[in-house]
């Protein structure tokens, strides 16, 4: 398996936000969507 | 003929870029994000970690996500995801329920093929940076943190430890480990939950821990009292505390000691 070059991270350091704010805001979302259909079903 | 799930990014950080690294943290993101994304903890790490450099590595995840451009998700959860599946005991759960978990692990996108790239991906990066497996720290968020465990206990060569905050085994029962544990030869798990998590209940999280105890593996769960899945307010102390565990546990690796003429001959 070949894998390809590995970018260098730099860190912004205006941005304050804090890790994976995307990621747990789109699961948050997922899991309200199962939450309502589950109400919905019932 | 079976596809592989290929790396196609990935992206590293460097505590000290002018000297050597002594220690690997291997970061996977959770659905919806990308390597930036769980990059920016390392920095935070590197405030927690004293004197020990270190090299955080992020993959870019295989599968697209339907959050849009340049985010990913390791395997199918957004299609296979139920809030149920976690809240419930395994045990309760319907033949339904439980196959969606299997839509998750099995076939050409399931999170078992993830793994094996994901380790051959592992070694190439040890191999990159000069470390061994005794000095590395796999680390995962959410879905990241399903990934990561699955990982690295079925990895052939245990690391050091493995960090899995907001996650838990897919499914979160003993069948999910199908690796044989030998005693003393298995990576320290350290398990971070929230127990306020409306996305990973922390239900699922208790029976991980349990089924990887029951397994042989030294596990702990660390229950973060009134913490969600790490959004919003409670945001900065989550990931805050993300990173003094990491940075302790990637405190605590160390290279292989060679073994001494005196010790091969039992002496003191």
């Amino acid at each position: 398996m070949t894998f390809p070059e590995g970018q260098p991270f730099i860190p912004d350091e205006k941005d304050n936000t804090p890790p994976c704010q995307k990621s747990a805001e789109h699961m948050e979302k997922l899991a309200q969507k199962t939450e309502n259909k589950n109400d919905k079903d019932a | 003929m079976t596809k592989t799930p290929e790396i196609k990014s990935w992206k590293y950080y460097q505590s000290n870029p002018e000297k050597r690294p002594d220690c690997l943290i291997f970061m996977l993101h959770g659905c919806g994000g990308n390597a930036d994304d769980i990059l920016k903890l390392a920095p935070q790490i590197k405030k927690q970690i004293g004197n020990k450099n270190f090299v955080a590595v992020a993959p870019d995840a295989f599968l697209s996500s339907v959050e849009g451009n340049n985010v990913y998700q390791w395997f199918d959860i957004e299609n296979n995801y139920a809030k149920s599946l976690f809240s419930k005991p395994y045990t309760d759960l319907s033949e339904q329920e439980k196959s969606r978990f299997s839509a998750m692990t099995e076939g050409e996108n399931g999170m078992k093929a993830a793994s094996e790239t994901l380790n051959e991906f592992l070694d190439f990066c040890q191999k990159k940076f000069g470390l061994k497996d005794s000095q590395t720290v796999i680390f995962g968020y959410s879905q990241g943190a399903m990934q990561a465990l699955d990982m690295g206990i079925s990895r052939k060569k245990p690391v050091k430890s493995i960090v899995c905050v907001s996650g838990c085994l897919i499914p979160p029962d003993q069948q999910a480990i199908r690796k044989e544990v030998t005693k003393g030869v298995c990576p320290e798990i350290l398990m971070l939950h929230g127990t306020k998590d409306n996305v990973i209940d922390i239900n699922a999280a208790e029976q991980t821990a349990k089924a990887l105890s029951g397994a042989g593996f030294k596990a702990r769960l660390v229950r973060q009292n009134g913490l969600g899945h790490g959004r919003g307010q409670e945001a900065a102390l989550f990931w805050e505390k993300a990173a003094y565990h990491t940075a302790k546990q990637a405190a605590k690796t160390t290279p292989d000691l060679i073994k001494t003429h005196t010790n091969l001959r039992g002496g003191r």
